[in-house]
């Protein structure tokens, strides 16, 4: 369920001069703050993001979905960060190159077998030129929140 | 005989995961028996000896003797009807 992996609390904003390195320690510390994984977590993101990028030509704009091994997730959970003017981050088919990334989905998931659903959801609507639009306008992580959740929840009569 | 296919990605683990998921339920949409396996690339040398066709999300930088699929369309959602039809139709071979 969606609902559950995103929490308005790892959604960030105002980031614009934040470097790539800078930017996943911001998100990785504030997951390990909040317990939803280990200590280490950030800095074995960081080492598999120089071997393996994750940079992502998306439809309308680059993104990132930085991540690592399982063994460091105790509560699986997804953090968003918002980024209007992009950071540059290796691409994951050519590391040789770069791509300005405006949207950082940092994983944190340790079972892909029941989360796999939720993630691709994820990725394939921030690139819903509607939805980016409304969130490219906010600043409020909350509203941030409520947009990609209500993205999902079809309403019942 | 059922064909294998070998998705690849960076940390072994989860963009492979989204790719093999995808794979799987379309073949089986189609009608065809496959096996599935996951490797980082630093496996592939090894376990491509054993399978008809590699999907990866992640560049490979060797040439190895068996077909190379790009599976990053499996993550951003573009071009994924393609993708999965080009991997069908190598399987039905």
């Amino acid at each position: 369920m969606i609902q559950n992996l995103i929490n308005k609390d790892l959604i960030f904003t105002n980031l614009s001069s934040s470097s790539k390195e800078d930017l996943l320690k911001l998100m990785g510390s504030k997951l390990e703050k909040l317990n939803f994984v280990k200590k280490g977590f950030t800095e074995s993101v960081i080492k598999r993001e120089e071997m393996y990028p994750t940079g992502l030509h998306g439809l309308n704009f680059g993104f990132a979905i930085p991540h690592t091994d399982s063994s460091f997730i105790i509560k699986p959970t997804i953090a968003i960060a918002i980024i209007p003017d992009g950071v540059n981050f290796k691409r994951m088919d050519d590391s040789d190159k770069s791509i300005k990334s405006k949207i950082i989905i940092m994983l944190a998931i340790n079972s892909p077998d029941t989360q796999l659903d939720a993630l691709q959801t994820i990725v394939v609507a921030m690139q819903d030129e509607f939805l980016w639009n409304e969130i490219f306008k906010t600043n409020n992580t909350e509203t941030i929140a409520k947009l990609i959740i209500d993205r999902f929840t079809i309403p019942c009569y | 005989m059922s064909k294998k296919v070998l998705v690849v990605c960076g940390t072994g683990g989860i963009t492979s995961a989204v790719a093999e998921k995808q794979i799987i339920e379309a073949a089986k949409r189609g009608g065809i028996s496959i096996s599935t396996y996951r490797c980082t690339p630093l496996e592939v040398e090894v376990k491509s000896k054993d399978v008809d066709l590699i999907v990866s999300t992640t560049a490979l930088k060797n040439q190895y003797n068996v077909p190379v699929i790009n599976g990053l369309a499996f993550i951003t959602g573009i071009g994924k009807e393609k993708v999965l039809r080009e991997i069908i139709e190598f399987l039905k071979k």
